[in-house]
């Protein structure tokens, strides 16, 4: 949960013709405002609901107020006309936490140098102001055009004035009286830590002059505008997975504008002039309801692609709120290809995962991505209304939903039917499965046998909660069984939260394109081993059930304990298969959702509503019942997402079983069960 | 003021917006038998319906309907209608359901109406949310204590919708709604009917959620579709099952200790990068709290008391009869 803070501005000071700075305070006088450490920025939510990123240039010391500087923008997206405009003093603004994706290295003894360019100069003053207040060794390089457009120009002279080595270099915007970096940066001590933050091109020279220092180099972006060309942006090739094409996208296009063109005849898109995706509505192409992976959010539409950047990194990604067509069906496909995209452009695999219905959670992981250094562009994509959806896409992607959505419900399903109570911790048992088997990936072992190691810790885990958790409470009731169930999730949750971070993840896996059949695309081979293992899963889970011992106990016991006790089951063991099998799928779905979407942290809240429907439009319990429901809920939400706009995902699944148990209140499985609606 | 005392009045007021919560789950989930799952639905259509009538009309960048300005009492009445009306149309068809099928499509319902907060633009601004909402009296008082005044206000409305509560716990009406909860079967063939009684109730809920999400609005000063997520019933759960389920004392107390709770940690000064790492042990801190209240104290801190009643007896001798009354 992104936390948003009200504060006023207090004072707006214009240090040049186009810098202003903002003062903001706690609405209430005298409050303190959360720590922040130089370097660190400040998401500004502007009243339109644009949202920017400003960073503090206040002394860190400081906890009554943040400062932040702009400068307006007119080429720009209308985030800095906004503030100039729309922001007067008095008003307030909502703003997120400060986070610091450019902190200053802990306190070694090396120098620090600080290297700003224009508007750069916002996070290099507050970690001047820091070092010098901790008497550390630090030098700042401030390169501006003149001294109009000099802001914080008596700040730097204050700290030249305490004996910091302070340099201010005016350029006028003549190559020959640029400063020679090459002799400043050689001059340098081999330890010295560098940090930079400015144009582009100030910064890619600097990275290129400063290639040797490694780690000791430090980089802040501060464009808004990742859709411009920048300095040093190259051609690349998209692959795209579903077609199988390659498009070449020149250096100064976006992947989209190109691709669409190439691709789609009833694309009439119409890439508006560079028209504010800050709120990004980001299109997932696909409807993959169990993935929790679709972006398409809210502002319609937009869509992405999938870039490689032959031996390079790379990456593109989406979005415009404006465009408000829906991409063609080739299209969404095609932008599946984006999840197999290796971790260095998972950014984009990112945003594609974007939470469905959490825009905001999605804006803010696009901000951190933003100030990763990655290479954007903003894409635009429109589709005629008449460009219908092809079954074939509906038959391939309600497969994939189907699959990981049967096999995220059977365990949930068992559990219900044999403990009697609603497991809301499976939807965390997904989350855990999905991070176990990302920890080992990155460890180093094959995807595939991190998922499996995953599983069995998934199931393991299981086991430990039903014996020392759940088994304990079971005599108090349901509602305590429910309730310890939100507490373990709760727990889960946040440890997986507090050792994983909160930003979006991708396994390592190389690209791989679809298959076809009779010239159309299929499905990818990754696609492809996610469905047949559910099948397998599902089949396996019934032969388990009906024919072997341990299967019989179960049903024995969850049919009627006291009975099957007396028959010589024992009740515990067969809780534990049960706990161990539920918990092990769950996590092995986590995993196959990471593999068709990403991982985030909210997964487990998305996927275990999903498995609510399912498990209630399938009848409470009933395992079969769910093998259906999973079906028919998820092709009835790829059909319905023709009709209706894809950011009612959630919602489409909640209407469906709402009306199914308007009309048949035990569920699906009362077609065939002669309507045993359980009692309690 | 200090930041401490200043941090107390915050939590103070997030609690009593939270006891305003409990005690609503608690008239039906505690004293009913409803186990709701939505209830965060009133909670927010509550909580849009007091922004959408008292903010000013849209700006020109902004897209809500409504925006009459009007006074902050109309909206809150309103509120509570609305609430009351979103129970009454999600009631019917729900309460037919039992137990779990209830409890899943009630949160099926908040879910679409979340949605639908969040995707209709033209509707509340969408994702945007409303900015800027100013709580009554806010130019009246120094802005220095008006943090103060605000949890007066918030105060003295739990006061209110306490003492509602408890009347009408010991009404019949509440007699009632133990009756069926306890026995269904037996609540009937005394003449009480369970289809009537769960929808009155379920109602109230819903009003008193209504006016909570005033509370909120007034608290926050903004309105955004992601403030009534589902965590919210769920943690509303929690605080009940802390405190107690189906005891008033223990919803009160259940809505402020489950924000201490959950807000301790939040006022300690980290970097910000820890920040997300201490949000997230919050998270664990609650889970665990929450797992060993069930286990060693099912009934909350404050369990549900059983009322006795004293028995109507044939006229007994004067000193016997006092001392029925002594033991009542």
């Amino acid at each position: 949960m992104s936390e948003v803070f009200q504060l006023k501005v207090r004072a707006i000071a214009e240090l040049t013709p186009r810098i202003r700075s903002f003062e903001l305070v706690p609405p209430v006088r005298g409050a303190k405002l959360p720590a922040f450490t130089a370097g660190a920025h400040l998401t500004v939510h502007l009243p339109s609901g644009l949202e920017r990123q400003y960073s503090l240039c206040n002394d860190p010391a400081e906890r009554h107020r943040y400062s932040i500087a702009v400068q307006r923008e007119t080429t720009g997206r209308g985030g800095s006309d906004e503030m100039f405009r729309a922001v007067h003093v008095g008003d307030t603004l909502a703003v997120g936490a400060p986070r610091n994706l450019f902190p200053l290295h802990d306190g070694e003894d090396a120098e620090a140098v600080l290297i700003a360019g224009g508007i750069g100069v916002t996070p290099i003053l507050a970690m001047a102001r820091h070092l010098s207040a901790a008497g550390r060794r630090f030098s700042v390089l401030y390169l501006t055009r003149d001294a109009e457009e000099t802001a914080f120009g008596e700040e730097f002279a204050a700290l030249a004035a305490a004996g910091a080595p302070v340099t201010v270099h005016h350029d006028g915007g003549e190559v020959a009286r640029a400063f020679n970096l090459a002799a400043f940066l050689g001059a340098l001590s081999e330890t010295a830590h560098v940090y930079c933050c400015g144009p582009a091109g100030l910064m890619k020279a600097v990275a290129t002059l400063g290639e040797g220092r490694g780690e000791r180099m430090h980089f802040e972006h501060f464009s808004n505008d990742e859709a411009a060309p920048r300095s040093g942006d190259q051609p690349f090739v998209v692959m795209l997975a579903r077609s199988g094409r390659d498009i070449e996208i020149p250096a100064d296009r976006t992947i989209l504008a190109t691709s669409s063109r190439q691709a789609s005849t009833s694309t009439t898109a119409a890439p508006k002039a560079p028209a504010a995706p800050a709120s990004p509505g980001c299109s997932r192409a696909s409807p993959t309801i169990a993935t929790g992976c679709s972006c398409r959010t809210r502002r319609r539409t937009a869509s992405c692609s999938a870039a490689r950047v032959p031996g390079a990194r790379g990456s593109c990604s989406t979005f415009d709120q404006r465009s408000n067509g829906r991409l063609g069906p080739r299209h969404r496909r095609d932008c599946r290809a984006l999840r197999h995209l290796p971790v260095q452009s998972a950014c984009a695999a990112h945003l594609l995962a974007g939470e469905i219905d959490q825009p905001e959670k999605f804006a803010e992981k696009f901000d951190h991505i933003k100030y990763r250094r990655y290479s954007f562009d903003v894409i635009w994509s429109a589709r005629d209304k008449s460009d219908p959806e092809s079954t074939v896409d509906i038959l391939i992607f309600g497969t994939i939903s189907a699959s990981i959505l049967l096999l995220s419900s059977i365990g949930f399903s068992m559990v219900l039917k044999t403990e009697g109570f609603i497991n809301v911790a499976h939807g965390q048992a997904l989350l855990l499965g999905a991070y176990g088997a990302l920890f080992l990936n990155q460890v180093g072992l094959p995807l595939w046998l991190a998922a499996i190691l995953a599983a069995l810790g998934c199931g393991v885990t299981g086991v430990v909660l039903n014996r020392f958790l759940f088994r304990p409470v079971k005599a108090q009731g349901i509602l305590v069984l429910l309730f310890t169930s939100v507490g373990v999730a709760y727990v889960i949750y946040g440890v997986v939260g507090a050792l994983a971070g909160k930003r979006m993840l991708a396994y390592d896996l190389p690209p791989m394109r679809a298959w076809k059949i009779a010239g159309q695309p299929f499905m990818t081979p990754y696609e492809m081993a996610i469905v047949a293992l559910a099948i397998a899963s599902a089949l396996g889970v019934h032969v388990f059930l009906t024919y072997t011992w341990a299967g019989k106990s179960i049903r024995a016991v969850a049919d009627n304990e006291d009975l099957a006790r007396a028959r010589g089951f024992n009740p515990g063991r067969s809780s534990d298969i049960v706990w161990f099998i539920a918990t092990a799928l769950a996590g092995l779905a986590g995993v196959f959702l990471g593999i068709v979407g990403s991982l985030h942290t909210q997964m487990g809240w998305q996927q275990i509503i999903m498995i609510l429907a399912v498990t209630v439009l399938g009848g409470l319990g009933s395992i079969y019942g769910v093998m259906l429901a999973s079906v028919v809920l998820a092709f009835g939400i790829e059909i319905g997402l023709t009709v209706v706009s894809s950011n009612y995902r959630t919602g489409l699944a909640f209407a469906l079983i709402i009306v199914v148990l308007l009309v048949r209140p035990g569920g699906l499985q009362s077609l065939w069960g002669g309507g045993q609606v359980r009692s309690h | 003021m200090s930041g401490l005392a200043l941090f107390l009045v915050s939590i103070l007021s997030l609690g009593a917006i939270y006891a305003v919560l409990c005690l609503a789950l608690n008239l039906e989930s505690g004293v009913g038998g409803l186990w709701d799952l939505g209830i965060v639905s009133f909670f927010g259509v509550g909580a849009y319906t007091y922004a959408l009538l008292t903010a000013p009309p849209a700006a020109d960048y902004q897209a809500y309907i409504l925006g009459f300005d009007l006074p902050v009492w109309v909206g809150a009445i309103a509120a509570m209608l609305a609430g009351a009306l979103c129970a009454l149309l999600i009631g019917p068809p729900t309460l037919r359901l039992k137990r779990e099928y209830f409890l899943i499509t009630t949160l099926a319902f908040a879910e679409v109406i979340r949605q639908l907060l969040t995707n209709e633009n033209w509707l509340s601004n969408g994702v945007g949310g409303i900015y800027g909402l100013r709580p009554p009296f806010r130019d009246v008082f120094d802005p220095a204590t008006y943090g103060v005044v605000m949890l007066g206000m918030l105060l003295a409305g739990l006061a209110v919708v306490f003492l509602i509560s408890r009347h009408l716990i010991a009404a019949p009406f509440g007699r009632a709604l133990k009756a069926i909860r306890e026995n269904e079967p037996l609540a009937i063939t005394a003449g009480i009917a369970p289809k009537r009684q769960n929808l009155m109730v379920y109602v109230l809920a819903g009003s008193m959620s209504g006016l909570a999400g005033v509370f909120y609005i007034w608290f926050n000063t903004i309105v955004t579709p992601g403030q009534f997520t589902s965590d919210v019933t769920f943690f509303v759960w929690t605080a009940l099952i802390i405190g107690g389920l189906g005891s008033l004392r223990g919803a009160l107390v259940g809505g402020f200790v489950f924000v201490i709770l959950h807000d301790m940690l939040r006022f300690i000064p980290v970097s910000g990068e820890a920040a997300s790492t201490v949000s997230s042990l919050r998270t664990v801190l609650i889970g665990m709290v929450l797992i060993a209240i069930l286990r060693w104290r099912p009934n909350g801190i404050f369990p549900e008391r059983p009322v006795k009643f004293p028995p109507t007896a044939p006229p007994v001798p004067a000193g016997a009869k006092a001392m029925v009354s002594d033991n009542a």
